[in-house]
């Protein structure tokens, strides 16, 4: 006899284990242009043989086969419709998750037009000293000092994670009309104690220089005023500004010192 | 966890993350500080993870019926079912 072709094997040895576990009888369907080794034509006719099963075995098949679908039926609703403790870890947390974010957006709603009734009061904001004022490289330069006494507890609220405080110079030159340039700045924590908040502040050194993109700056009339970011835990980032009609303002010198 | 167990599960979870969520913006609110609404909620959604993820007993009262199954032939299917799953 010729070896027999992998397949007819494979496909025999499935038959037998269907059969030792019980499952039943499997369903045949007689299959057409089944390809075997061509030269095989003894195990062909064996395995026709094979394929006519016996009478008694026939006539069983039915209800194997219904059992058999049985069988799977269950298995799947096992499989599908139980939930495993990963689910159940899942949704928890997640729906969790969900729940928290539906608390942070009802906690943003709940404070807008806040600023409406609570704003900080800026007291003073005014040029201390003018340091310096030079020409670095064809770009006018001053270094000032100034006093700054605002106190901005009221901007604060629950939703609040930290202000961002800054210094904004603006000035008119006759290239650019309209010059914002920020010399300071400073954040203010919600977790900061509430003396952080009150900033009471004489001659404060800028940080960053008083730069114009010329040389322009000199004899400029130059706006101090303060401004400040609202950096939310949820939601929007806003701005707020001091009112122009309390802020000061002050010449720079014609010469450069 | 049976079919009826999942759902009381699920329905604890769901209103104890609510509730304990609520309490937490509630209380936040009046003392304006959202970390009361965080940590409220955290000890929400612990109390829920032990409660609802694992097994317990208290989910397990309707097991599932299966129906027989279909005797085989000659009443062999049965015993073996029976066997199987025990």
């Amino acid at each position: 006899m010729e070896p027999k072709p992998t397949k007819d094997n494979f496909e025999a040895r499935q038959i037998l284990a269907q059969i030792s576990l019980g499952i039943g009888m499997p369903h045949f369907q007689p299959k057409t242009g089944f390809s075997g080794s061509p030269t095989s034509s003894t195990w062909h006719s064996e395995r026709a043989k094979a394929r006519s099963w016996p009478k008694a075995t026939n006539a069983s098949r039915p209800s194997e086969i219904k059992r058999h679908k049985e069988r799977k039926e269950k298995t799947r609703y096992k499989n599908n419709n139980m939930h495993t403790v990963w689910v159940r870890l899942n949704a928890v947390v997640f729906f969790g998750l969900t729940v928290l974010l539906c608390l942070s957006v009802l906690a943003a709603l709940s404070k807008i037009g806040h600023t409406r009734y609570h704003q900080p009061k800026i007291h003073k904001l005014a040029l201390n000293q003018l340091r310096s004022i030079k020409n670095h490289g064809g770009v006018d330069r001053a270094l000032l000092s100034f006093d700054l006494h605002a106190d901005m507890t009221p901007a604060f609220h629950w939703n609040i994670k930290q202000i961002f405080v800054y210094v904004v110079a603006s000035y008119k030159t006759d290239t650019n009309p309209n010059n914002k340039i920020v010399l300071w700045d400073r954040i203010i924590e919600a977790t900061d104690p509430p003396s952080a908040k009150i900033i009471q502040e004489e001659n404060v050194f800028v940080k960053y220089g008083l730069m114009d993109q010329g040389a322009e700056l000199r004899g400029r009339e130059v706006q101090l005023q303060l401004m400040w970011d609202h950096m939310p835990l949820t939601g929007v980032l806003y701005m707020g500004e001091q009112e122009k009609s309390t802020t000061s303002s002050f010449t720079v010198p014609h010469e450069y010192l | 966890m049976d079919y009826e167990g999942q759902k009381l599960s699920e329905n604890l979870f769901f209103y104890i993350i609510i509730l304990f969520g609520s309490i937490g913006w509630v209380y936040g609110c009046f003392l304006q500080d959202f970390t009361y609404v965080f940590y409220s909620w955290s000890v929400g959604v612990f109390i829920s993870v032990v409660l609802c993820v694992p097994d317990w007993p208290i989910f397990n009262k309707h097991p599932v019926k299966w129906l027989d199954s279909v005797p085989g032939r000659e009443g062999k299917g049965v015993e073996r079912e029976s066997k199987k799953s025990k």
